[in-house]
């Protein structure tokens, strides 16, 4: 089956204005004002699934949904969606977007601004007369229908912008940073949404720094950093299925106990009147379990830890880092050997 | 089309939110109150002076909507990013252009009607409550041919009567398209027509510049437009005098050269706003129509201006 | 940061800042105050100089709003001309820059052009440059008609530039809005100027164009006007036959048969009333097929001018139905004092009866306020020995009469001219439109025609034993208060308006 998603060799290289601001105070540019912020992008997104793209900030998440949603154009490359290139209105009106921190035109009340947007598809009125409060409904803003976009807080607008992304009943749905700024509560909403969404059958491409949640929905995810891609792959097969540790936690332990614990485990840490050991091997965590079990103390839980995408995510960026750190060391070391 | 229109009444929506709109339209109605005293300071041509500035300033205050508030509109869906979720929707860009660009001439026509609803109402009442009109309603003649004194209680009347049927008169004057054969407001539905066409032109360029460059930039450069616009046959006339005097353009040093190109260029290349300024015939009460040549000026110098626009438009990423 | 610096107390660098600041703005506005005295003295340097940038300058400045601009000098020149200063020690040069340069601004303001030449032309009197800004006005709106008709008035009335006058008439010929009256004025402006002939085709050419046009009021304007112009025309021949009879004999005529010798006055050609008449008749078939829509062919115009020719021997007709004559007290006094009523009269003992007719009412009405006054005053009517200073000739031959309970006034009584009377009766038959005209009769009223007026002249001694009448009842004068005394006092206000 054909990716309904297919990026091939993006790249995007921004040019910087002659004058601009940096750190707040105004600065003449004359040289390096090329800026790469994205580099060689290959993906496929097949359909169906729900993927993520991952990054620390300015790694060119936002750059690709742009160049994908024809907010930009690309220096290089070429990218289809469901097989027809960037900008082709039959596509657009397949599709929905929500970019990062939206603004809307905060004088138009939840329905009208969802009226607007629904003009905009080229919805008939009827349409958006049955669409409109079904949306609201599903993002929880029923009540607030009849508000100014003025008056609604973060959350509340965030889900608002959902709402417009998915006025169209689109079958793909680009979401840029969807749980930046929500609360828990808004957070886990979003998260259900989105599987919500794939259990409906339609493709779900969001960009996120925040890992738990990708971790939890994700099928598939790219990593990128700097612009370029470090990681392509199903996250079961990118994070190793092998046990990493394994926690043992135990309260009302007495002295003995907690001494052989801190002996043994790889970690130990005391919070408040509760005991946390980590051991790397099964048997030393087994053995200490059951000395807690016969020794009358409390155990209360015993977890055996995989690594997360985060875990992952650090080792990957860090690793990538290092080695700039490297390199930009051996180019300080040059600066500092022609002085 | 449809999507244009939503567009253009969006933006209608969103320009009639804007202070500065209210505050401008107060400051024209103060001008023309102000033209009344004004005119009162002349012995003869009253009329006129009423009408004159009262024309100027409605003139006047559209040039500043288009430059001050329709500048910001088309900026502002930049700056707050709201242009994203709009582009990726079904429409092309210039669909998005032309819908701001509609919604503001919307914005700018509805204004300068509104404009021209009260100064019409001023001139009614100018002549309802001072003069012949005055002395008929407070010393109204009999059958018997007696004259009597409705007494001072009827003034209040009177005064707030004349207020009601000024508005009523002067609305005529906007439904009727001017045709309402009324001396007093003789031409003033011309002159704002006039006055809509030149804004189209302006607003063109306003769309233009704000659409790749910030606010400021934008309105200064705006500005410039229209200044060398209401300008240039006197910026050519500047050009060939000095290459008159040196004796023709060979003769002339290279700065002069310089200037003397970008003054022909300039005058060539801005619009020639005069052609819309029939205000000073419409304020000696000479008869004016718009004709089919300051119609298709404007609209062929708008589509121009406008298809450059999108061409910039289509081209730019949004940041 | 030292540690004072969050104690409550005021720091010395906070006092010497804070009076820093207000000697500052004390400065400031002192100084903004010695600015605005100087734009004061700026201001009446202006009020001397009174000069503006020129018009182009400012048009460039004013960004296409200059006819607001305009409004404003507007307004300032009105409040300036107001208080003075415009006309106060100024050379009119620079006014009239003013002008020409609000005019420059908005050259439809109308307005400028006639309150320019008000100060300009009629105040300063400086009518070159005055009649210089209708000129511009007349050429910057061609359709206006107010402007030339001003320029025209002024050039009349005021200044006597005829060809001033010429300039404007043509000007307003080719103004189609302008109302007739404007457009005839250039055979008005001919019959001024004494070129009679030109001043008889134009109105002839107007009186054919509005009897085509159907437009009655306007011919009749036009039919009053020729007797004017033909009385004008036969005058000025008289007037140059006079001259010629002083030239030969050293004296002034005596009667009108002295001046009616064919080798004093000469026949001469020239139109007459009936003369008209006859030639509109001749030609009304040809007039009625006219083209409204063109102007009236000249061709045709020439075949009436000359259908209304006819030699006018001896002396002319008197085209409003009366006679000339020469009047003798007028002749004496011209004699005497060198008596002018008018230029346009070289010799104004040579009137028409038409001239002195009006002038018989003044005693009359005096005479019946008398009798008024007496009535309201004391009950009663007056007796004849009081109305005896009233009892007087007049001078058109006839006498006053005092009738008590006159069946006009059963209270008051009336006082009447037997002349007046008998023409208002239609019996005298020296007047041309009922009677069969001044001849054979004498030339001068003569009291010897009417029986009753002859009468009362042998009573009061107007008519001496020989036959001679005086005008003057011998030794007596009128004695009325505020009465007119002389026939010049009569005649001055008929002729001098």
């Amino acid at each position: 089956m054909a990716p309904i998603i297919q990026i091939r060799g993006l790249t995007k290289v921004y040019v910087q204005d002659f004058v601009g601001v940096e750190h707040g105070r105004l600065k003449i540019r004359f040289k390096d004002r090329r800026r790469v912020a994205l580099e060689n992008l290959d993906l496929d997104v097949s359909e169906g699934e729900i993927f993520g793209l991952l990054g620390p900030n300015g790694a060119g998440k936002t750059t690709t949904l742009k160049i994908l949603m024809g907010l930009h154009f690309a220096t290089r490359g070429t990218a289809t969606i469901m097989g027809k290139p960037l900008g082709d209105l039959a596509v657009k009106e397949r599709i929905g977007f929500l970019p990062e921190n939206p603004y809307f035109y905060d004088y138009l009340t939840g329905i009208e601004f969802l009226d607007y947007y629904g003009q905009l598809y080229g919805m008939d009125k009827a349409k958006r007369r049955k669409r409109i409060p079904e949306l609201l409904d599903k993002v929880g803003l029923t009540h607030a229908g009849e508000l100014p976009l003025r008056g609604y807080s973060k959350g509340m607008l965030q889900r608002a912008g959902l709402a417009q992304s998915l006025l169209n009943d689109p079958q793909i749905v680009f979401l840029d940073e969807p749980q930046s700024g929500l609360d828990p509560f808004g957070r886990k909403e979003v998260r259900d949404l989105i599987l919500s969404l794939r259990d409906a059958g339609k493709t779900v491409f969001f960009s996120s720094h925040i890992l738990q949640d990708a971790e939890v929905i994700c099928d598939r995810v790219a990593i990128l950093h700097k612009g370029e891609r470090i990681a392509l792959g199903p996250l079961s097969e990118m994070l190793s299925a092998k046990v990493k540790e394994y926690e043992v936690t135990f309260s009302n332990a007495g002295d003995a106990l907690q001494n052989k614990a801190k002996q043994s485990a790889r970690r130990y840490v005391v919070q408040r009147n509760e005991y946390l050991a980590v051991f790397d091997k099964e048997d030393a965590a087994r053995g200490l379990a059951s000395e807690i079990l016969a020794g009358g103390a409390t155990l209360n839980s015993f977890v055996a830890r995989k690594e997360t995408l985060e875990e992952y995510f650090i080792r990957e960026i860090e690793g990538k880092r290092r080695q700039e750190r490297e390199g930009g060391s051996t180019a300080n070391s040059r600066e500092e050997a022609r002085k | 089309m449809i999507k244009i229109y939503a567009i253009a009444i969006n933006t209608f929506k969103e320009a009639v939110r804007n202070r500065v709109l209210y505050v401008l339209l107060f400051f024209s109605i103060m001008i023309m109150f102000g033209a009344w005293i004004a005119s009162s300071l002349s012995i003869e041509e009253n009329t006129r002076i009423v009408r004159n500035l009262g024309i100027g300033a409605i003139n006047f205050i559209s040039v500043l909507i288009a430059v001050f508030v329709g500048i910001g509109l088309v900026y502002n869906d930049l700056d707050k990013k709201t242009i994203y979720t709009i582009v990726s929707k079904p429409i092309h860009r210039w669909q998005f252009l032309l819908g701001k660009y509609l919604g503001l001439l919307l914005t700018i026509a509805v204004n300068v009607l509104v404009m021209t609803w009260i100064f019409c109402s001023v001139l009614h009442l100018r002549e309802l409550v001072t003069g012949d009109a005055l002395t008929r309603a407070l010393y109204p003649t009999g059958s018997d041919g007696q004259v009597a004194y409705r007494g001072s209680g009827y003034h209040l009347f009177y005064f707030v009567a004349s207020i009601a049927k000024a508005l009523v008169f002067g609305f005529i004057n906007i439904v009727s398209l001017g045709f309402d054969g009324m001396v007093v407001t003789q031409g003033l539905f011309a002159a704002s027509v006039l006055t809509i066409l030149e804004m189209a032109v302006i607003t063109g360029f306003a769309v233009l510049f704000s659409s790749f460059s910030s606010p400021t930039l934008s309105a200064f450069m705006t500005v410039i437009v229209f200044v060398i616009g209401r300008l240039n046959q006197d910026l050519y006339l500047f050009a060939t005098a000095m290459a008159d005097r040196a004796g023709g353009v060979e003769f002339l040093s290279g700065g002069q050269v310089v200037s003397y190109y970008f003054a022909v260029g300039a005058a060539h290349v801005c619009p020639n706003l005069s052609i819309f300024d029939q205000r000073a015939a419409i304020a000696s009460m000479q008869p004016v129509m718009v004709g089919p040549l300051e119609v298709a000026y404007g609209g062929v110098y708008t589509l121009l201006v406008l298809f450059v626009a999108i061409v910039v438009f289509n081209r730019r990423n949004f940041k | 940061m030292r540690g004072r610096g969050n104690r409550g107390g005021i720091r010395l660098g906070e006092v010497i800042l804070g009076g820093a600041i207000v000697a500052c703005l004390l400065l400031a506005i002192g100084y903004q105050s010695h600015r605005l005295r100087d734009v004061k003295q700026v201001w009446a340097r202006f009020e001397q100089r009174f000069r503006l940038p020129p018009a182009d300058l400012i048009q460039m400045a004013a960004l296409g709003y200059d006819s607001v601009y305009a409004d404003w000098l507007w307004l300032q020149s009105i409040q300036a001309f107001g208080r003075g200063w415009i006309t106060e020690n100024q050379s009119t040069e620079p006014i009239y820059q003013y002008f020409d340069t609000v005019s420059d601004l908005d050259p439809q303001f109308v307005g400028v052009y006639r309150f320019g030449n008000l100060v300009v032309g009629d105040n300063r009197r400086d009518w070159v440059l005055g009649q210089e800004l209708l000129r511009k006005g007349s050429y910057k709106n061609p359709h206006n008609y107010d402007l030339p008709h001003l320029g025209l008035y002024n050039a009349i009335w005021q200044y006597d530039g005829k060809a001033d006058a010429r300039w404007f008439a043509r000007r307003l010929k080719r103004i189609p809005e302008a109302p007739a009256f404007m457009k005839r004025m250039e055979a008005f402006i001919e019959q001024k100027d004494g070129r009679f002939g030109i001043a008889y085709e134009y109105n002839i050419r107007h009186y054919i164009e509005y009897i085509a046009a159907d437009s009655d009021i306007e011919r009749g304007v036009i039919q009053g006007r020729f007797p004017t112009l033909l009385d004008a025309w036969y005058r000025r021949e008289m007037e140059f036959a006079i001259q010629r009879f002083i030239e030969r004999t050293g004296n002034h005529p005596m009667r009108m048969e002295d001046i009616l010798d064919p080798a004093i006055r000469p026949d001469f050609m020239g139109p007459t009333v009936e003369g008209i008449k006859s030639a509109i008749e001749q030609f009304a078939d040809d007039i009625d097929r006219l083209d409204k829509s063109k102007p009236v062919p000249e061709e045709l115009v020439q075949r009436v001018v000359a259908a209304t020719q006819s030699r006018i021997v001896g002396l002319p007709p008197e085209p409003f139905g009366t006679w000339y004559m020469i009047h003798a007290n007028l002749r004496e006094l011209y004699i005497k004092e060198g008596f002018k009523i008018d230029q346009e009269y070289r010799f104004p003992y040579l009137v028409s009866v038409r001239d002195i007719f009006d002038s018989v009412n003044p005693p009359m009405m005096a005479a019946q306020t008398f009798i008024m006054d007496y009535h309201k005053k004391h009950g009663t009517l007056p007796d004849d020995a009081q109305m005896a200073p009233y009892n007087l000739r007049d001078i058109m031959g006839g006498h006053y009469v005092y009738q008590r309970e006159a069946p006009e006034s059963p209270i008051y009584g009336v006082f009447y001219s037997t002349a007046v009377r008998r023409i208002s009766e239609g019996k005298d038959p020296r007047l041309g439109a009922q009677g069969p005209g001044p001849f054979p009769l004498p030339l001068e009223p003569t009291l010897k025609d009417y029986p009753e007026d002859y009468e009362w002249g042998i009573k009061n001694g107007y008519i001496l034993a020989d036959g001679t009448e005086l005008y003057d009842p011998p030794g007596t004068k009128p004695t009325m208060p505020d009465a007119p005394t002389t026939i010049l006092d009569t005649l001055r206000p008929l002729l001098n308006p």
